[in-house]
């Protein structure tokens, strides 16, 4: 009897702490279906009216367009801004991880104190350089500018999982003749994966949950999720009902990314127990 | 110390020609180089989209600038009122210290306990619990807020005391009285995610074999993460603290849309109060010199907590000769 | 031979002289840009008007070339808003008009143009039936800028949302008034009303179990920060020295006053969420909102399930005077079109275009879709004979509000009056959540406002 409850201890544990969230989104998505704002938990008027951006067009501003090209743009920031800073960013941790150069440490703190420097604050700043650059109302310019901020995040997360790889596997790899890439493909890459795994998620969220940068550095008024929730709650008599569906199918893409994410996840952890 | 700098001021200098150099050498010079193109797309972007923003921040915390977006300078007036003229700072340096280190307890150790336990029972449900801890970092802050508004709720009809009113027990202004106790773990949720995702991650990552021999050896599965699994997560742990703290310091969206840093001063922390001068007021010159002493504050206990937690040691020597 | 030969020169020549004129030509068309802002979607008409006005623009065929526009509506907030007009117009790729409220500090920057010409040239035919207080409402003099010292207009009015106090005329019914006794106790103008009436309607509301609060007032600061203090005997602006002005007895018998509303459980001690104060109010378990404008109905009916035909359970009227001498008053909250100074390239600015373009939307059909869209009141008095207003079930209701855009107080056009008005609100929250007692919280306002606006004027 002991066994099973002490068993069951993790799961109650858990429960009872992720209560809070437990509830909060049932109530979103309660109010999703209601026709008025409802307090409790019951919907005020049923209705599926909250949900007709799925099949109805929206009016945004002065034009009439469909929630999908809101979701396509998104996806493709979110999605830029991730692949990009991943490249950018394993690059920059193998160098750091692997390789023998004056002034790592320089490099490394820089990293860390970056951070320091939050992005929203130095959007001026950022403005001037996109500006002087020319690249400023351009999709790349925002890409870049919004990526540059993950760069710190990425690099010493990636760091860590290149130092976390075995010198014995990557040796053994370039003993048996393959070239240092090769190695790099056949070996470190698997072995890593859940890191770089990490660090797309995290681009694409950063990605994902980005308003001012794509509002400020694009023209006119951009067709990005996160610029229509904030259309959604501009004014002081919100549409509880229609904010808690718009929400939650922003929400969605992000999750599955997630679920997926942690699926992949699994499966390396299962390879290397077998290795 | 100097010639380290001077090395890295070269560094850097060669890590911009890199891509040029590395298609002129070649053979064993070009190996040698191998490191700085590696590391230049990452140089490219930190000098434009940081260091060139950060410095043209730094410029304008020494003007008077507002809507007009001209430069004026007025020398270091802007950090004299900062930290002498204003009678909300000392309340609002109180506040910042407070939640910063709360927030910092909550986010990397409840991070960890949860990436603990998810681990350890079965799948499923540890992706299951993972995305309901990562759901505070998917939902738009707005939304967010919205939910815990509901949960605090003032009135009769917040969840919180509906649920009292079931015992009989009457509504609390709980956002009034509790304003910064509260913020404290809104926060702390957002970043206890990123925690969550990094901590999973490298328990995933760790040899199995481990973990199977302390097992044989008899260890509880306590035993095993106390004395076994911590110890190896050493570095992120360092690491995230490192990071959350500074990301702490600078955070100010949820308590901008939570309590707006009510009431009266009592949830305001540095980096909104640097929010409020610059944007609502369009005082950016001023809000540029907050948000460089903030900067400094961050940058000084940064290089502490390289210190303290040894973070240099993290750079072992290449295992493989360039 | 030779002929032929110096004809085609010449043909040729005629040719290469025409193209190369082209660019020096005048333009086909006179492109202008506007960006307007609800916030929200409600107030979309102030775009579709725009883009009714430029079709008779053409059509009236004043200006050499047609104009085409380009119209973006925005439905975010005023912040991100404004920050995208500064950051356009340092790039030069801003728009020719744009609807911003904060007119000192545009004109100041030189970001805005005046229109004082266009308002006198048009007086007698355009803005003779224009509120006073609208075109008060642009008029200001620069301190700084390239038109510093100069008093100008600064921007076509475009529409108002006069602020007071709604309440619920069902709750009172159920506590045995009649429809006439509380058109009498409470008429529109607030003309006798006293703060204490209201309290004791409070009361009895309360007592009798109808209502959960008797008072909510907005949960941000804003305009009616002014109305408070002079609905209690102060001011917050001396026109003489043009600086802001604190009168210490007002705020203290605000304060108290807000403290005894609390203490009998008529007001909450922290301020109610929007969501809730709507939903509450809407549902009739507030009685009366400070926090609310004549248009907010329409917000209400749509969202909020209000009836249509809502003035037969509402009612409004101006703030009302809470000492004696003090005057009933609503904040204005104004906004006009304004035309931009340096927010394109030089080459693409046409100032005289959109000028003439916004003075075709001030017609009085445009006023009055513009009206029934957003039950706001017309700003032109004409508009109230329109038929498309005529007609509007609720024609009633806005002929009673228009009136209102008179009473427009002056709010301060200094820009710390947003810093005055932030500081404010604040110890508003922490008196009404206990944490400083009346004399208290006025004595720390004095300490911040002097620290913020160092030439403030502090009276008793």
């Amino acid at each position: 009897m002991k066994r099973k409850l002490l068993s069951a201890l993790p799961y109650i544990v858990l429960g009872v702490s992720s209560l809070p969230f437990f509830i909060m989104y049932s109530w979103l998505l309660m109010n999703s279906f209601s026709e008025r704002v409802s307090f409790g938990f019951i919907p005020k008027g049923l209705t599926l009216e909250n949900w007709s951006f799925l099949w109805a067009p929206i009016e945004w501003g002065l034009e009439r367009t469909t929630i999908w090209r809101f979701l396509l743009n998104t996806i493709l920031y979110a999605g830029g801004i991730a692949i990009l800073q991943l490249v950018v960013c394993t690059l920059a941790a193998y160098a750091i991880s692997r390789m023998e150069f004056r002034g790592k440490t320089l490099v490394l703190g820089l990293q860390l104190l970056l951070r320091a420097f939050p992005g929203v604050l130095l959007l001026i700043g950022t403005f001037f350089v996109l500006l002087y650059l020319r690249l400023l109302y351009t999709i790349p310019g925002v890409v870049l500018a919004r990526m540059a901020m993950e760069i710190p995040f990425g690099v010493w997360v990636m760091k860590g999982f290149f130092d976390g790889v075995p010198w014995s596997v990557e040796w053994a790899a370039l003993v048996d003749g393959c070239s240092r890439f090769g190695a790099w493909r056949q070996v470190v890459f698997p072995l890593v994966k859940p890191g770089l795994l990490a660090v797309s998620l995290f681009g694409f969220l950063a990605g994902w949950e980005d308003f001012i940068f794509a509002y400020i550095l694009l023209p006119g008024e951009t067709k990005v999720l996160s610029v229509l929730i904030q259309g959604l709650v501009a004014t002081e008599v919100i549409d509880y009902g229609y904010l808690a569906a718009m929400s939650l199918f922003y929400m969605l893409p992000a999750l599955i990314f997630f679920l997926l994410a942690q699926r992949a996840l699994t499966r390396v952890a299962i390879a290397t127990v077998r290795a | 110390m100097e010639t380290r700098w001077k090395g890295a001021a070269s560094q850097l200098l060669l890590v911009l020609a890199a891509p040029l150099r590395g298609l002129l050498l070649r053979g064993k010079t070009r190996w040698k180089l191998l490191p700085l193109l590696f590391l230049a797309p990452t140089a490219v972007f930190v000098f434009f989209f940081y260091l060139l923003p950060v410095a043209l921040t730094g410029l304008i915390s020494l003007t008077d600038m507002d809507m007009r977006l001209d430069w004026h300078f007025i020398g270091l007036a802007n950090f004299v009122k900062a930290i002498a003229g204003d009678p909300r700072v000392p309340r609002i340096i109180m506040n910042t210290v407070i939640y910063v280190v709360f927030a910092l307890i909550l986010t990397v150790g409840l991070g960890l306990a949860i990436a603990l336990i998810t681990t350890h029972i079965r799948e499923g449900a540890g992706i299951f619990f993972r995305g309901v801890w990562l759901l505070p970092n998917l939902t738009p802050p707005v939304v967010y807020i919205l939910l815990w508004q509901w949960f605090f709720d003032s009135s009769r009809y917040g969840f919180l005391n509906s649920f009292l009113g079931l015992f009989g027990l009457p509504p609390k202004a709980w956002l009034t009285h509790y304003a910064l106790p509260i913020v404290i773990p809104v926060n702390a949720f957002i970043g206890l995610s990123f925690c969550m995702i990094v901590f999973t991650s490298a328990i995933k990552s760790l040899p199995r074999s481990l973990i199977t021999a302390a097992k044989v050896d008899g260890a509880t599965t306590w035993q095993v993460c106390r004395w076994v699994i911590i110890p190896l997560l050493k570095w992120p742990i360092a690491f995230m603290t490192a990071w959350h703290l500074i990301a702490h310091i600078n955070s100010y969206v949820y308590i901008l849309l939570l309590t707006d840093g009510g009431p009266y001063y009592r949830s305001e922390v540095w980096a909104l109060y640097t929010l409020h001068r610059s944007f609502d007021f369009y005082e950016f010159g001023y809000g540029a010199a907050m948000a460089m002493l903030l900067v400094a504050v961050t940058v000084l206990l940064t290089l502490g907590i390289w210190r303290v937690f040894g973070l240099g040691r993290l750079l072992e020597p290449s295992k493989i000769e360039v | 031979m030779r002929l032929k030969r110096y004809l085609l020169l010449l043909l040729l020549a005629g040719l290469v002289l025409s193209f190369s004129f082209g660019p020096y030509a005048q333009e086909e068309v006179i492109k202008i840009k506007a960006w307007t802002i609800g916030p929200g979607p409600m107030p979309v008409t102030r775009a579709t008007n725009l883009e009714e006005a430029v079709k008779r623009l053409n059509a009236a065929g004043i200006l050499p070339q047609p104009v085409e526009l380009e119209v973006l509506f925005s439905e975010l907030k005023w912040g991100p808003f404004t920050e995208k007009f500064m950051t356009a117009c340092e790039a030069k790729e801003g728009p020719h008009i744009v609807t911003l409220k904060d007119i000192p500090g545009l004109s100041e920057a030189g970001l805005i143009r005046p229109v004082t010409d266009y308002i006198e040239k048009y007086r007698e035919t355009i803005f003779y039936d224009v509120y006073e207080s609208m075109l008060d409402a642009v008029k200001y003099t620069p301190k700084a800028g390239p038109y510093a010292g100069e008093e100008h207009y600064w921007g076509i009015p475009q529409d108002a949302t006069p602020g007071g106090v709604w309440y619920r005329k069902d709750v009172l019914r159920a506590l045995g008034y009649t429809d006439e006794e509380i058109a009498e106790m409470l008429p529109s103008t607030a003309e006798g009303v006293t703060c204490d009436l209201l309290v004791r309607l409070a009361r009895e509301a309360k007592e009798a179990g109808l209502v959960e609060w008797g008072f909510v007032h907005r949960p941000s600061p804003g305009d009616p920060v002014m109305a408070y203090m002079v609905i209690f005997g102060g001011r917050v602006y001396d026109p003489v020295e043009d600086k802001l002005v604190l009168t210490k007895s007002a705020a203290l018998k605000f304060f108290q006053w807000l403290k005894k509303l609390v203490d009998e459980g008529l007001l909450s001690p922290a301020p109610l969420s929007w969501g809730t104060l709507h939903s509450m109010f809407v549902e009739g378990k507030i009685l009366f909102t400070f926090a609310n404008h004549v248009g907010t109905p329409a917000e209400w009916i749509e969202k909020y399930g209000l009836r249509e035909d809502f003035e037969v359970d509402l009612g409004f009227m101006l703030f009302p005077p809470c000492v004696p001498g003090a005057k009933p008053i609503s904040p204005l909250g104004p906004l006009a079109y304004l035309v931009t100074q340096g927010c394109v390239r030089p080459e693409e600015e046409h100032p005289e275009a959109a000028t003439l373009l916004l003075l075709f939307a001030t017609s009085a059909d445009l006023q009055a879709r513009h009206s029934v869209q957003t039950m706001r009141p017309p700003i032109k008095e004409s508009a109230l004979y329109d038929p498309i207003l005529v007609t509007f079930p609720r024609y009633q209701y806005i002929k009673t509000i228009t009136p209102m855009v008179g009473f427009a107080m002056d709010v301060p056009k200094l820009p710390e009056w947003s810093l005055y008005k932030k500081a404010f609100f604040e110890h508003m929250k922490a008196v009404e959540a206990g944490i400083l007692t009346p004399e208290k919280a006025v004595e720390e306002l004095v300490k911040i406002l002097r620290a913020d606006i160092p030439d403030i004027i502090i009276e008793e």
